[in-house]
């Protein structure tokens, strides 16, 4: 990279995978260039930024049951090689018999396609349309005091060479916008937010509909009526983002096999059994387009997949890396990814989502006497040994007698998992999936780009302020 | 840093008046395990980022534009320049001026013992975190890691300024797990600080395994308002988020914040620093990433908000000095182990280190003089709104505290409120959780970009059955 082509970063990872080939029992190679821009908007301030443009090289060898690797920013191919060779020679510190699962060998060089690619539009073209949306918010309502408008997109080069023969090389653009208009009135200010993006290109910003943004300047104004949320136990519904962050934290996490292995994730004696109703389906799918969390191959070279995790209501199966396939005997899921260069790999979700039932929204609604509506999620946390779980949505609703009645800012939603699947009677239908954008973390660092949605889905939980 | 004089050469060559070079080297390494076994040795990984910013004065406003990246190649820079340029042509800022050379204070920030073998530090630190954690018979480690960081910083400016420093930090994060007749319990601590000497491990690891245990038997609490003992790791989250917030500069300047000088916005017992020359603590440093002094600002003095905090941007807008709170940071909660990459970042007013004086309790003093409450040790995400200091998180490890004396864990429900005192729908202002203060203890603790007491709370929200 740098100058360099993609045959010369393929050639350059395959040198440094025959450096150490012969003294480890497997050894692999991520060459990574990132490249993109942030420009954010606010009353006050426009930031143009590169956060995203580096460049760097992994290198990772196995040898007796335990992992060694060591990475460097200089892709300079003598550096490389001469890293290689010396991380080939390590003693393990600790040994076991884990024979890593071998996989057969495949090539691919391929870019996932977007309408446009925002490397082919210019950083003016950028702030043009940033300072559109900003101008948009703020002459919408005299309560908006500030509008953030945060736009950012990353085209990042991925290329792999392990000793098994696989070479693979894939270019994943993503790009984000989120609008956030802050309002006031009588000494109370909120905001609302309007969040879009994924494995997409600069037509997020220009197909945007101007209504849109109004209706998150009136959604925020709204909010400015909140009352605060009842605390206590109650019947709640989740919007499809809700919905999916539900997947994604409190149950998600929870199916990650390396928590299996260290074991510590509460889901280990559910495995083949019924967790929740038969209509409840649950997976994590790196092939969904469009998806934030969606790539052609995984960073140890697995293909991305579909992976069912609840079907039927039944606890089907956890998303592996190649290690944790190893040590359980089976396949590795295409969930082996790690934040970069300098980050550890683990395995991670893709794109995780309920997936349709037959419920209508309505039917959902005037079947509540008392309950809780929670919209627009703001984040999660997970809890994969003991099975609690906390959700965050920045507006909700009360329900009353089958109906939707005053608004609420700021919701946490908690309870144990279990609990909460086997309390979820309905999964509404295809017509309102909707998929978010996120980033998650493993433990408190290591953030992916993931996506989180699905549809609106019914159950009982503890709610409070948030 | 030879990068950075190449960088300078090309800002001649294209003669670009006014600029700054940040140069950032980050060495790491880290050791994971599984159970008791070491999973993976990692290092040494190594990255070397730089960032140039270009100033370009307009009519009553600036121009500021930044390019990043971590190739050397001489193309590299240039397109960096290039971005740079750009950005400083068509963005737009209230104001800024440059920081010019400036006396820096003595602040010690880096480790001897990192800075000369990080390698073995790590390894040490496994090992005894291994070898202690096997003393225990009744929980397991699930998995841990520990992260040495080894930085080097160097900037530059236009106006003749150059600073340097060599700053340490180390990061473990595991995870406890108690078992006993089927049910599981976790505790799960996560510290960030700059010497190896600061994790003291054989302190700390019976108080989390103690933690893990008695969440075995934890109940979730019933719905109620009571009196709350908040850990300073869980102020560490929040204060930063809301205090710091609301007392930038920049905020004022967008008119979001809830502080004006003089007006009362805690409770008496309560005074608040931003320190940012505080030996060791995470947000310290003798320079801010614009390469201005860092100072120490009294922000809240016996529940009077006293300051604002600024960076070469708002002191210009307002006519100010820089209080050196210049940070290049991404968020506030999220920034600990990215500092290896944060060259990338464009300063922004922030806070350093948020300091709470200490008060005249023993924390033992505090739950003896509670007759009915809740001490809470740590909550699932501890996160909070700025905007509108709303927050809410799970309860993790918890206990009740009936008639003085630690009681039941607990575990589940939530804890809920709003730090600063807000508004209802009727303009009727309701008062936040630092005006409930009832008792702030005599010690504290380097707790994130905190160093804060234990502080008590009357009339807080819990969530439960």
């Amino acid at each position: 990279m740098n100058e360099n082509s993609s045959d010369q970063t393929k050639q350059l990872s395959i040198k440094a995978v025959e450096a150490m080939e012969k003294r480890v029992e497997y050894a692999d190679v991520l060459c990574e260039k990132a490249q993109g821009v942030r420009v954010i908007k606010d009353n006050a301030e426009e930031r143009v930024s590169t956060p995203a443009s580096f460049q760097g090289v992994v290198l990772r060898a196995y040898k007796q049951g335990q992992w060694r690797e060591t990475s460097t920013y200089d892709l300079s191919a003598s550096r490389i090689v001469e890293m290689a060779r010396k991380l080939a020679r390590f003693e393990p510190l600790s040994r076991n018999s884990v024979k890593l699962k071998e996989l057969r060998p495949w090539e691919l060089d391929e870019e996932l396609k977007v309408k446009i690619s925002p490397s082919e539009v210019d950083v003016e073209e950028k702030l043009k349309h940033v300072r559109r949306l900003h101008n948009e918010v703020v002459s919408h309502d005299k309560r908006v005091v500030n509008a953030i408008v945060h736009y950012s997109d990353t085209v990042l080069e991925r290329v792999f060479a392990n000793t098994e023969g696989s070479v693979l090389r894939q270019v994943v653009p993503r790009t984000s916008l989120q609008i956030s208009p802050i309002v006031r009135e009588s000494g109370k200010m909120d905001y609302d937010y309007l969040s879009t993006g994924g494995t997409a290109g600069f037509e997020i910003v220009e197909d945007l509909e101007e209504k849109s943004v109004k209706e998150t300047v009136d959604s925020s104004v709204s909010l400015l009526k909140a009352s605060a949320p009842p605390s206590g136990h109650f019947k709640v519904i989740l919007d499809p983002g809700m919905a999916g962050t539900f997947a994604h934290e409190s149950f998600g996490h929870g199916c990650e096999a390396d928590q299996i292995v260290r074991k510590r994730s509460y889901l280990m004696p559910y495995f083949g059994k019924r967790l929740g109703f038969e209509k409840l389906n649950i997976c994590d799918d790196g092939t969904l387009r469009g998806g934030n969390g969606s790539f052609l191959f995984d960073d140890e070279g697995v293909r991305s997949k579909k992976n069912y995790i609840l079907k039927s209501g039944i606890l089907r199966g956890f998303l592996h890396e190649r290690y944790s396939a190893s040590l359980m005997n089976a396949e590795p899921t295409g969930n082996g990814r790690r934040e970069n260069f300098l980050r550890k790999l683990f395995v991670r979700m893709t794109n995780t989502y309920v997936e349709p039932g037959d419920y209508s929204f309505d039917e959902m609604l005037e079947e509540i006497d008392k309950g809780v509506m929670f919209v627009h999620s703001f984040s999660g946390m997970e809890d994969p040994l003991a099975g609690g779980m906390e959700l965050k949505s920045k507006k909700g609703y009360v329900i009353e007698k089958g109906s939707v009645g005053r608004v609420l800012s700021m919701l946490t939603l908690s309870e144990n998992v279990p609990d909460f699947i086997a309390s979820i009677d309905a999964v509404g239908k295809k017509d309102q999936f909707d998929m978010e954008q996120g980033t998650c973390g493993k433990g408190h660092e290591d953030m992916v780009p993931v996506g989180d949605g699905g549809v609106y889905i019914r159950a009982e939980a503890v709610v409070g302020q948030g | 840093m030879s990068e950075i004089n190449s960088i300078q050469k090309i800002l001649r060559e294209k003669h670009i008046g006014q600029w700054d070079i940040y140069v950032e080297k980050a060495e790491e390494y880290d050791v994971q395990l599984r159970n008791f076994d070491v999973e993976i040795v990692r290092g040494p990984n190594t990255n070397s980022g730089y960032a140039v910013r270009v100033i370009k004065p307009k009519d009553k406003k600036v121009g500021i534009g930044i390019g990043s990246g971590n190739s050397l190649r001489p193309a590299h820079i240039k397109k960096c320049l290039e971005t740079a340029s750009i950005g400083a042509r068509i963005t737009e800022y209230p104001g800024y001026a440059l920081p010019k050379p400036a006396k820096y204070p003595t602040v010690k920030v880096a480790d001897s013992k990192i800075t000369s073998d990080a390698e073995s530090v790590v390894k040490d630190k496994a090992e005894e975190l291994i070898s202690l954690l096997r003393k225990s018979k009744t929980v397991l480690p699930t998995f841990g890691k520990i992260r040495t960081y080894n930085l080097s910083t160097v900037i530059r400016n236009s106006e003749g300024l150059q600073a340097q420093k060599k700053e340490t930090f180390v990061y473990i994060e595991l995870a406890l797990k108690a078992e006993r007749e089927g049910k599981l319990a976790e505790y799960w601590p996560m510290l960030f600080v700059r010497k190896a000497d600061g994790l003291h491990l054989d302190e700390e690891i019976p108080k989390w395994v103690k933690l893990a245990e008695d969440t075995l038997e934890a109940k979730v609490p019933k719905t109620m308002k009571t009196t709350v003992i908040f850990h300073p790791q869980i102020l560490g989250n929040i204060l930063p988020d809301t205090v710091g917030f609301h007392c930038l500069g920049s905020s004022v300047f967008r008119g979001i914040s809830k502080f004006k000088k003089g007006e009362q916005v805690g409770s008496e017992e309560l005074t608040i620093h931003d320190d940012g020359v505080f030996d060791y603590a995470l947000g310290s440093s003798t320079f801010d990433d614009e390469g201005t002094p860092q100072s120490r600002t009294t922000l809240i003095e016996n529940g009077i908000h006293k300051n604002f905090l600024y960076d070469a941007t708002y002191a210009a807008v307002f006519n100010l000095g820089s209080t050196g709170n210049g940070q290049k940071l991404p968020a506030f909660s999220l920034a600990f182990t990215r500092v290896d990459l944060k060259y990338a970042m464009l300063p922004s007013v922030q806070p350093t280190n948020i300091v709470v004086e200490p008060g005249d309790m023993s924390l033992d003093e505090m739950i003896e003089t509670t007759n009915e409450g809740v001490y809470l040790e740590q909550l699932s995400s501890a996160s909070s709104d700025s905007v509108t200091t709303s927050f809410g998180s799970e309860i993790r490890n918890a206990y009740l505290i009936k008639n003085g004396e630690v009681s039941t864990p607990l575990k589940g429900g939530q804890i809920n409120g709003f730090l600063l005192d807000s508004h209802d729908t009727k303009g009727h202002k309701t008062s936040g959780l630092l005006n409930q203060i009832s008792g702030i203890s005599q010690k504290a603790q380097i707790s994130g970009r905190c160093i804060t007491p234990y502080i008590r709370f009357e009339d807080v929200q819990i969530a439960g059955k």
